[in-house]
């Protein structure tokens, strides 16, 4: 025999779904214009980068390398506006799509609950079941205007309408299959990390059965198992087919129901699965000052350096088949030569271009673990430490030592990640020559460094903005200076603009020894700096 | 035109790195460790009280 529950006032149930909107409503604007602006900005561009026939030509050519096939997805209708937009942008655009939903779908459901939020809402009239599809409802609001906006937006832009509902219906549905796909997640696992982390793995594995399904033809079905997959399949602007939209629909509308399903078999702040209640304790590296922070850094550092490593050993597996075809192509050759990219075609020429964009997450990733040395001192946790009879010096040397550390690990392991892509694929490119090209950019890290430590000792609260002055602040510069041909000393205000392209070239020792002087002083002055203010807190 | 506006080094780049960024920004909007708002004030009879 089974008891009925009351009908939920509808006030209730209009309340929660209020504090769902609220949840999510700032990110899901944001999201929302990031995508919308990306697809306009490109597609009322089109006109003007396909004006000259030579790029038009190029980017034809280019689209059609496996490499940038596997990376962009299957060209189609790049000859119009409309499909050059969703080639260019719409894999970008699906991903960024595809993440936010999972973030702020576990966030709004399994978050809220592991904080103990949940308890008190489901004491009221208002049940797991239908808390957690009001949540889900909300969040699936997004996606699905983020279409709407999308096929308004590519209209509006001149480009075909059955064309642009394609595209709009098959990005917003991706959205909506994502946030079902974390819904469900976070009813199975009892815990936020697990269940982020379990839809996350599915985005990734369903977008590299895209990209194998784009760069191997005999696998092009696989595409099928996948929502990037059915997005490239529905074929905006060329194809225009409806039945892989109605798979991703019949995806979420599955997942939908298995959410439900899920809700009803399990106990508040409980999953299907049971979870692990203790760990043995961590207790490595707590002997002394040098060995916490070098603990403090494991962590961040393990995520870095997969971020990293995986991007430049893609950029490894794509050098040859990229630099074998500028070799063929002697048209795209001259423009490279007339770039100032005369040796893109050899793979250490390719090698030296790439490098050079190293320092901006490796500089960035030295500010960042300055900046948490602040915010430990900001949230008092380093009081206790400064309480000590430990000098300041040797307090924020620990930091510095483990930081630079980290730092030369990440770019040590950017050159082998870049040597295994090459290796692997069959190229010639020897390791000691990819060691040398990401230790030549160390340079431009240390003055992030040096400029991270200036600041903690003399304006600790902009940390993170001095500190990626010189790796993210001097790349921008040397962009823009080169693109609006500004004045030599300008340009060379830029620390990348005095970097040799190594491996192509040996080391500018005076440069190198210029910018580590530099970087030096600018720690030197922020220890004094440290040495003689107050603490924070 | 700049090194970096060359269509082989812009797709290369924009290519491997815009997926990553994209995943990179969706996190930045969504902090893990951090309530997805905070309370403003409570509001007499209400289910829920003000979030922002």
């Amino acid at each position: 025999m089974s008891i009925d529950s009351p009908p939920v006032p509808a006030v209730a149930g209009r309340a929660v779904t209020r504090l769902a909107i609220r949840q999510i409503r700032r990110s899901g604007l944001i999201v929302t214009g990031l995508i919308t602006g990306m697809t306009a900005l490109v597609a009322t561009t089109y006109a003007q980068v396909m004006a000259d026939p030579a790029a038009a030509g190029s980017l034809a050519a280019l689209a059609g390398n496996p490499a940038i096939r596997t990376l962009f997805g299957e060209p189609a209708g790049l000859d119009t506006a409309g499909g050059f937009t969703v080639w260019r942008v719409g894999t970008v655009t699906a991903v960024l799509l595809g993440a936010w939903a999972i973030l702020a779908t576990t966030r709004s459901t399994r978050g809220e609950e592991d904080s103990g939020r949940w308890d008190i809402l489901l004491a009221g009239r208002v049940r797991l079941r239908e808390a957690v599809l009001r949540h889900l409802a909300a969040v699936m609001v997004v996606p699905a205007v983020t279409g709407c906006l999308l096929a308004g937006v590519l209209i509006a832009s001149g480009t075909p309408g059955s064309g642009a509902v394609i595209h709009g219906a098959g990005t917003g549905l991706l959205g909506v299959v994502f946030v079902a796909v974390a819904a469900l997640a976070a009813q199975i696992f009892p815990g936020r990390p697990a269940a982020t982390g379990t839809a996350v793995a599915v985005l990734g594995v369903t977008l590299l059965l895209r990209m194998m399904g784009d760069g191997v033809t005999a696998l092009g079905w696989i595409r099928w198992l996948s929502p990037f997959g059915l997005l490239a399949l529905s074929g905006p602007y060329v194809h225009n087919r409806v039945l892989p939209l109605v798979l991703l629909l019949a995806g979420a509308a599955a997942c939908t129901v298995g959410v439900l399903a899920a809700a009803d078999r399990r106990e508040i702040r409980g999953g299907l699965v049971a979870a692990a209640t203790s760990r043995r304790p961590r207790l490595g590296l707590l002997g002394g000052t040098q060995a916490f922070a070098v603990r403090r850094v494991l962590r961040p550092l393990t995520g870095w350096a997969i971020g990293i490593g995986a991007y430049y050993l893609l950029i490894g597996l794509t050098a040859v088949s990229v630099t074998g075809f500028l070799t063929d192509n002697p048209a795209m050759a001259d423009q490279a030569a007339a770039a100032g990219l005369d040796a893109l075609g050899d793979i250490a020429g390719f090698a030296a271009v790439l490098f050079a964009l190293l320092a901006m997450p490796v500089g960035g990733f030295t500010a960042v673990r300055m900046g948490a040395f602040v915010a430990a001192e900001n949230d008092r946790r380093l009081t206790l430490l400064a309480a000590q009879p430990i000098s300041r010096i040797r307090l924020i040397g620990a930091e510095l030592t483990a930081t630079v550390g980290a730092a030369m690990v990440l770019v040590t392991l950017a050159g082998l990640a870049t040597w295994c892509g090459v290796t692997l694929i069959g190229g010639d490119f020897g390791v000691v020559a990819a060691l040398r090209g990401v230790w030549n950019i160390l340079p431009v890290v240390w003055l992030s460094v040096g400029a991270a430590v200036f600041a903690i000792g003399w304006a600790p609260r902009w940390v993170g903005v001095v500190g990626g002055v010189p790796a993210t602040g001097g790349f921008l510069l040397l962009v823009v200076a080169e693109s609006v041909a500004a004045p030599g000393w300008v340009r060379n205000l830029s620390p990348f603009a005095h970097l040799a392209p190594v491996p192509l070239a040996t080391v500018d020792w005076t440069a190198s020894a210029v910018m580590t002087g530099l970087a030096v002083l600018l720690t030197v002055v922020g220890f004094a700096g440290y040495r003689r203010r107050d603490l924070r807190s | 035109m700049n090194r970096w506006s060359f269509v082989v080094v812009r797709e290369v780049i924009a290519g491997i790195g815009g997926v990553p960024l994209a995943a990179v920004v969706a996190a930045a909007l969504c902090p893990a460790g951090r309530p997805s708002g905070r309370v403003s004030g409570g509001a007499p009879g209400s289910l829920v009280g003000k979030w922002s």
